[in-house]
C-alpha cells in the first residue's frame, strides 16, 4: 500500500504542470462551492441576528390595513380589549402592550432630528435586551402618574449632551407645533448596537396621553418562558375576533420574528443551494478533466502496466495504483480549493459586512467530496488499466 | 518441472487463422539449461510467452512445478508469474523512474514482502549479478549489459522455480553478451532451471539442451555434452 502511494506520488510529481492544471478544475469547483456556502451561512447568521434582536421572541398582532375605514374603526383594539387580554393570558405572557411610538425632533444642548420613543412597561427594557448604563429605569410611580420622564439610548444621549452626563437634564420632544419636556432619568445601551433604535423609552401611559389615543392598530405581546408563539398568537387573534364579532374575518394579523426568521432561512437556504448547485457544475467539469487525464496517463503507461503485470502485479494492484493517483489529485485540489474558498469567503463577507461563519466542516466535507470525485472519475481509467492483458501491454511501444 | 502436452496456440484475425504452436509436447527437468532456437516467426516467442504465463494456449495442457496452468484464474496466474517464474526480456523492461534496487524489489512488493526483507534480498540479488554497488543508479545511467543484469537480479528476487529469458542478449554487444551468458552458466551450475530463446547458435552452444522450432513444431531436441564454457 505504501509502495502504491509512492508510485502514485511520483507519477503526479513527474507531470507537475499537467497535474496542476488537472487539479485546477477541482480547485475552482470546490472553492466556489465553499465560498458560496460560506457567504450564504454568513448572510443567514446576520439576518437571524438582526431579526431576533428586533423583538426577541415577541410577536405583534396588527390590524389588516385593507379593511374599509368603517370596519377598521370598529375593529380597532381598545384599552378594554387589552385589559381583557391581560386578564385572560396572564399566565402565558410577560407583557401585552399596545405598540405606541412617538417620533419627532429632540432638543437638548444640541438639536437632533428624527428620534423615536416607545411606550414601555416595567419589563420592556429587559425584553428589548437593553441595559441601563447610567441612572435608572422608569419607576412604577412615574408610570402610574404618567410623568414626563425618559430613559434614552446611549447614542442619542451623547448627541444631545456631548461631553457631559445626560442624567437630570431636560430634553424637548417636538412634534407638529407642540413641544414636550422630558426629564432624563437613565441611559441604556442595547446588546446589538445596529438594532438600537435612535431614541428611548417613556411610559405607555405617557405615550397614550401625548398621542391622545384610546384605540390601537397593533399590540406587542411577549410570551412567557416556554410558550409557543404559534399557539399563543392564534388564541390571541381568536379572542380579539370574538370580542369584535369578527370570527374568521381576517381582521387581525400576526408578525413574529420567529416566523419571519423561518421564511428568511428557507429562502436563503434555497438560494444558496441553487447557486452552490451551479458551482457544482464546475466541480463536475473538473471531475471529467481528471478522468480525461487519467485516461491519458493510462495510455502513456501501458508498457509500464505490462511490465508490472509480467512480474506479478494483480488486477487490484494496478487498479489501486491508478485510483490512488486520481484521488491524490482531487484530494489535493479539494483541500487547496477549500482553503482558497474560505479565504474568498472571508474577503466577501467583510466586504458585505456580514459575519464570517467559520465552518471547520468545510475542509472536511470538501475533502470527503474530493475523494469521492477522485474515486468516481478514476474508476473507469483505473479499470481500463487493470484489464490490460500483460502480453498486449508489453508489446505496446 | 515443466510439462507440455499437445500445446496449441492459434491466432485468428478475421478469416486468417495462424497456428503458431502445433501440438507441442515438451518436458523440462529441474536444472535444465535449455535453448529454444528457430527462425523468426517459428513460434519460439509465442512458446516463451505461454511458458511465462503472459499468454495462454488455445488447447493442450501446461504444468509448471505441479500447477496446472489452464485451471488458474487471472490473479492466480499473476501469482505464478510472481512466485514461480523469473522473466528476462530482450529489451530489459525495467521501470525507468525506479533505481536498480527499487526495480529488483518490485516483484517482492507485489508478493507482499516486508520492506526489510525486500531490501535485503534485493541487495543480495544485485550482488549475485555483480552490481552490489549500483543499487542507487537508474537504468538510464547504466550500460545495456548492466541493465540486463539488473533484470536478471529482478527475476531472481522471488527465488523462482524457473528463469525464462527471451533473447536476453539480443540487444547487447559481444562483450556484454559474454558476461550475461557467463552469469546464466553460473546460475545453471547453482542448479537453476533456465529456458532461453535465441536465434544465435553461438549462444545456444552454451546451453545443456537445445530444441529447435520450425512452423510451430519441435523439429529437433538434442543435448550438448557439456555446455561450452566461457
Amino acid at each position: 500500500m505504501k509502495e502504491l502511494f509512492r508510485i502514485a506520488l511520483s507519477a503526479i510529481w513527474s507531470n507537475k504542470m499537467r497535474s496542476l492544471l488537472t487539479m485546477l478544475g477541482i480547485i475552482i469547483g470546490i472553492s466556489s462551492v465553499v465560498t458560496i456556502v460560506s457567504i450564504g451561512d454568513g448572510t443567514k447568521a446576520s439576518m437571524n441576528d438582526q431579526l431576533s434582536n428586533l423583538s426577541g421572541n415577541s410577536f405583534q398582532v396588527y390590524m389588516n390595513y385593507n379593511l374599509d375605514s368603517e370596519v377598521y374603526e370598529k375593529a380597532m383594539i381598545t384599552a378594554e380589549d387589552i385589559a381583557a387580554l391581560q386578564t385572560k393570558f396572564q399566565k402565558e405572557t410577560l407583557e401585552i402592550a399596545p405598540d405606541s411610538r412617538i417620533s419627532g425632533d429632540v432638543v437638548g444642548n444640541l438639536e437632533q432630528p428624527g428620534a423615536t420613543f416607545r411606550g414601555s412597561s416595567s419589563g420592556t427594557l429587559k425584553m428589548s435586551k437593553a441595559t441601563i448604563i447610567e441612572g435608572r429605569d422608569l419607576l412604577d410611580e412615574e408610570r402610574a402618574n404618567k410623568k414626563n420622564v425618559v430613559v434614552v439610548g446611549e447614542r442619542l444621549a451623547k448627541d444631545l449632551f456631548p461631553g457631559m452626563s445626560a442624567i437630570g437634564q431636560t430634553m424637548f420632544l417636538q412634534m407638529d407645533d407642540t413641544s414636550t419636556g422630558f426629564q432624563i432619568v437613565g441611559v441604556y445601551t442595547q446588546e446589538d448596537q445596529r438594532s438600537e433604535s435612535y431614541g428611548g423609552f417613556i411610559s405607555i401611559g405617557t405615550a397614550q396621553k401625548i398621542l391622545n389615543q384610546n384605540a390601537y392598530g397593533s399590540l406587542n405581546i411577549y410570551p412567557a418562558e416556554g410558550q409557543s408563539t404559534d399557539v399563543l398568537s392564534t388564541r390571541v387573534v381568536k379572542f380579539l375576533e370574538s370580542r369584535h364579532d369578527a370570527e374568521g374575518q381576517n381582521f387581525y394579523r400576526v408578525f413574529s420574528s420567529e416566523a419571519a426568521l423561518a421564511t428568511v432561512n428557507d429562502v436563503l437556504g434555497k438560494v444558496t443551494l441553487l447557486i452552490a448547485a451551479i458551482a457544482g457544475i464546475a466541480l463536475l467539469v473538473g471531475g471529467i478533466g481528471v478522468m480525461n487525464i487519467m485516461l491519458v496517463s493510462v495510455t502513456e503507461r501501458i508498457r509500464e502496466i505490462g511490465i508490472r503485470k509480467a512480474i506479478g502485479a494483480k488486477r487490484h494492484h494496478i487498479m489501486i495504483q491508478f485510483l490512488i493517483e486520481s484521488v491524490l489529485l482531487t484530494l489535493t485540489g479539494g483541500i487547496i480549493g477549500a482553503v482558497l474558498g474560505m479565504g474568498l469567503a472571508a474577503i466577501a463577507c467583510s466586504a458585505m459586512k456580514v459575519p464570517r461563519v467559520i465552518s471547520t466542516d468545510a475542509i472536511l466535507y470538501a475533502s470527503a467530496f474530493s475523494i469521492a470525485i477522485g474515486l468516481f472519475f478514476g474508476i473507469y481509467p483505473a479499470s481500463q488499466a487493470a484489464k490490460l492483458s500483460p502480453i498486449e501491454a508489453l508489446r505496446h511501444e | 518441472m515443466i510439462q507440455l502436452e499437445k500445446l496449441t496456440k492459434v491466432y485468428e484475425q478475421g478469416e486468417i487463422r495462424v497456428e503458431a504452436l502445433k501440438d507441442i509436447d515438451l518436458h523440462v527437468r529441474k536444472g535444465d539449461f535449455m535453448a529454444i532456437m528457430g527462425p523468426s516467426g517459428s513460434g519460439k516467442s509465442t512458446l516463451m510467452n505461454v511458458l511465462g504465463c503472459l499468454d495462454q494456449a488455445t488447447a493442450g495442457a501446461y504444468w509448471i512445478d505441479g500447477t496446472h496452468v489452464e485451471e488458474l484464474t487471472e490473479d492466480e496466474l499473476a501469482d505464478v508469474r510472481n512466485q514461480k517464474i523469473g522473466f528476462i526480456f530482450q529489451s530489459f523492461n525495467l521501470l525507468p523512474k525506479l533505481n536498480a534496487q527499487q526495480n529488483v524489489e518490485l516483484p517482492m512488493v507485489y508478493a507482499g514482502k516486508s520492506t526489510k526483507e525486500r531490501n535485503q534480498r534485493a541487495k543480495k540479488a544485485l550482488e549475485q549479478v555483480g552490481l552490489g554497488d549500483r543499487g542507487k543508479h537508474r537504468p538510464s545511467e547504466m550500460s545495456g549489459g548492466q541493465r540486463q543484469r539488473v533484470a536478471i537480479a529482478r527475476a531472481l528476487a522471488t527465488d523462482p522455480a524457473i528463469l525464462l529469458a527471451d533473447e536476453p542478449t539480443g540487444n547487447l554487444d559481444s562483450k556484454s553478451t559474454e558476461e550475461i551468458l557467463r552469469l546464466f552458466q553460473e546460475l545453471h551450475h547453482e542448479g537453476r532451471t533456465i529456458i532461453m530463446v535465441t536465434h544465435e547458435s553461438e549462444v545456444a552452444k552454451h546451453c545443456s539442451r537445445v530444441i529447435v522450432i520450425k512452423d510451430g513444431e519441435i523439429v529437433d531436441d538434442y543435448r550438448n555434452k557439456e555446455g561450452k564454457r566461457i
